[in-house]
């Protein structure tokens, strides 16, 4: 603990002034004289000795009664002049950092106010908070932020309503493989719901996110009437202008049902071969010609052929979709790959007469297979590098498996996302 | 008339089996180079058996249709 220290000024040096000190305040005083350097002055000062420094005539001590050096001062009789406390000095420099610090703290405090201020009165950002649609959360769509910008995906449907009004403004290119109808339009609105899930973005009225590949360029070939059917001829002529036109996804979702035991077409496994060789992806819809919980059907076609991608349907439960086919004829072919969200799925929908929204709910495995052909779009553009093969790969590979599902009923299980 | 979808052999040149065809009395509707697939049509039935070009040869069907 660090004492007091006095610096005592007497008005003389006389013997008799000295030893009135050294008897008012019970101290010995020790003359400078004596000082050397064996016999410094701070090995000798304390409370009970002083050193009196003659060419000052200034007493040095510790620990003094401070009221009784008081009334010393007063009293003319008593050699004690003055006294002050001892007093620490810094070096000019040292004084100066100290000044700095202070400044700087005390700009330090300066910017910590203004920044309290800015937090607390900040505006609130501009863009909305995202809501997803159940299946787009199921498959992890809020955890990635690829948008399958750049690839070409090609939806083989009913057609598409391009005055759709979340699709203003993007460039789609498309092609009719239906005599006398329109591959613009769409009044079955089956491929307009598709289109949706595949390449859609957000509503237009609440904001929900419905569509996965919201930047991809979107491709519509019209394969199915308005009445919803198609033929072999319009699927191969869409096939062959998709592959010619060199787009990365055919999705699919259609379907003609197989019976059990019956093999897998050798055109449409031709056809996904050769889609496959020309770096494109088919994926395509398991069917819904199932009943659950009597046993499924098996895999339609062409989602059926091993080079073609079958995607069975799952509802928010994650159970499968009573109507989703399954892989029955596994000795033959026809296996399901992977399962997606295919129960009361929200998408566009072209606005009919009377109707006042520009969305529907669907369930199908019509409606699974754009999940995947979305998120293969999200794939390719996260990895550019890899061929369609490899893609197909990929989705399954990060395909979850679900509780009690068996593979029979979904593949390798529910898409997923890769972050 | 029926329609068919003849899926070529590997190594098989179309400009040379197309000849064959319309001799066979078939009217070649379309050809699909990268599919190697030739459509044709025919009145009468036609099976794998009658051209060892083929792979296979399928009949078209019509029972495509949305699934929803």
């Amino acid at each position: 603990m660090k004492q007091n220290r006095y610096i005592v000024l007497l008005k003389d040096q006389h013997k008799s002034s000295i030893q009135s000190v050294e008897r008012e305040f019970s101290v010995s005083v020790t003359s400078s004289e004596l000082l050397s350097k064996d016999n410094r002055s701070y090995n000798i000062i304390d409370n009970k000795n002083a050193v009196l420094y003659k060419n000052l005539g200034v007493v040095v001590v510790d620990d003094m009664d401070e009221q009784q050096l008081t009334l010393s001062v007063k009293d003319t009789k008593s050699p004690v002049i003055w006294f002050e406390k001892e007093r620490d000095f810094f070096a000019a420099d040292e004084i100066t950092l100290i000044n700095e610090l202070k400044t700087a703290v005390d700009q330090l405090k300066t910017k910590i106010t203004e920044l309290e201020n800015f937090i607390l009165h900040k505006p609130i950002p501009q863009q909305p908070v995202i809501e997803w649609q159940w299946g787009l959360k199921a498959i992890g769509m809020d955890k990635t932020l690829f948008t399958g910008k750049g690839i070409d995906v090609c939806i083989l449907d009913t057609g598409f309503d391009i005055s759709h009004p979340d699709f203003t403004g993007r460039t789609i290119e498309g092609k009719s493989f239906i005599q006398g109808e329109d591959w613009d339009k769409d009044p079955n609105g089956h491929g307009t719901h598709c289109a949706g899930v595949a390449c859609g973005n957000v509503r237009n009225d609440t904001g929900v996110r419905y569509g996965i590949a919201k930047d991809c360029n979107l491709k519509i070939g019209k394969v199915l009437s308005n009445s919803g059917n198609g033929t072999t001829s319009s699927i191969i002529d869409a096939i062959d202008w998709a592959i010619t036109k060199k787009f990365r996804i055919i999705s699919m979702s259609l379907a003609s049902p197989v019976q059990i035991n019956e093999k897998p077409s050798v055109l449409f496994e031709t056809v996904g071969t050769r889609a496959l060789e020309n770096n494109v992806l088919i994926i395509a819809a398991a069917g819904n010609d199932s009943q659950r919980p009597s046993l499924p059907a098996p895999v339609s076609a062409p989602a059926n052929s091993l080079s073609i991608m079958a995607v069975a349907a799952i509802d928010n439960q994650m159970k499968v979709a009573r109507f989703s086919n399954a892989g029955i004829n596994a000795s033959t072919g026809g296996n399901i790959n992977v399962c997606a969200p295919g129960v009361d799925i929200l998408s566009s929908y072209p606005r009919k007469s009377g109707s006042t929204t520009d969305y529907k709910l669907l369930s199908g495995t019509s409606m699974a297979t754009p999940h995947v052909s979305g998120l293969a779009a999200l794939y390719m553009e996260q990895f550019p590098d890899l061929s369609a093969r490899q893609v197909w790969e990929l989705l399954e590979t990060k395909a979850k498996q679900i509780e009690n599902l068996p593979y029979r009923d979904i593949g390798k299980g529910l898409i997923q996302t890769i972050h | 008339m029926i329609i068919y979808f003849g899926v070529l052999k590997e190594g098989i040149n179309y400009v040379k089996i197309k000849k064959k065809l319309t001799e066979a009395g078939l009217i070649i509707r379309n050809y699909y180079p990268a599919l190697k697939i030739v459509k044709f049509e025919s009145e009468k039935k036609i099976t794998q058996a009658d051209f060892d070009f083929f792979v296979a040869i399928e009949e078209e069907k019509n029972d495509f249709s949305i699934q929803m």
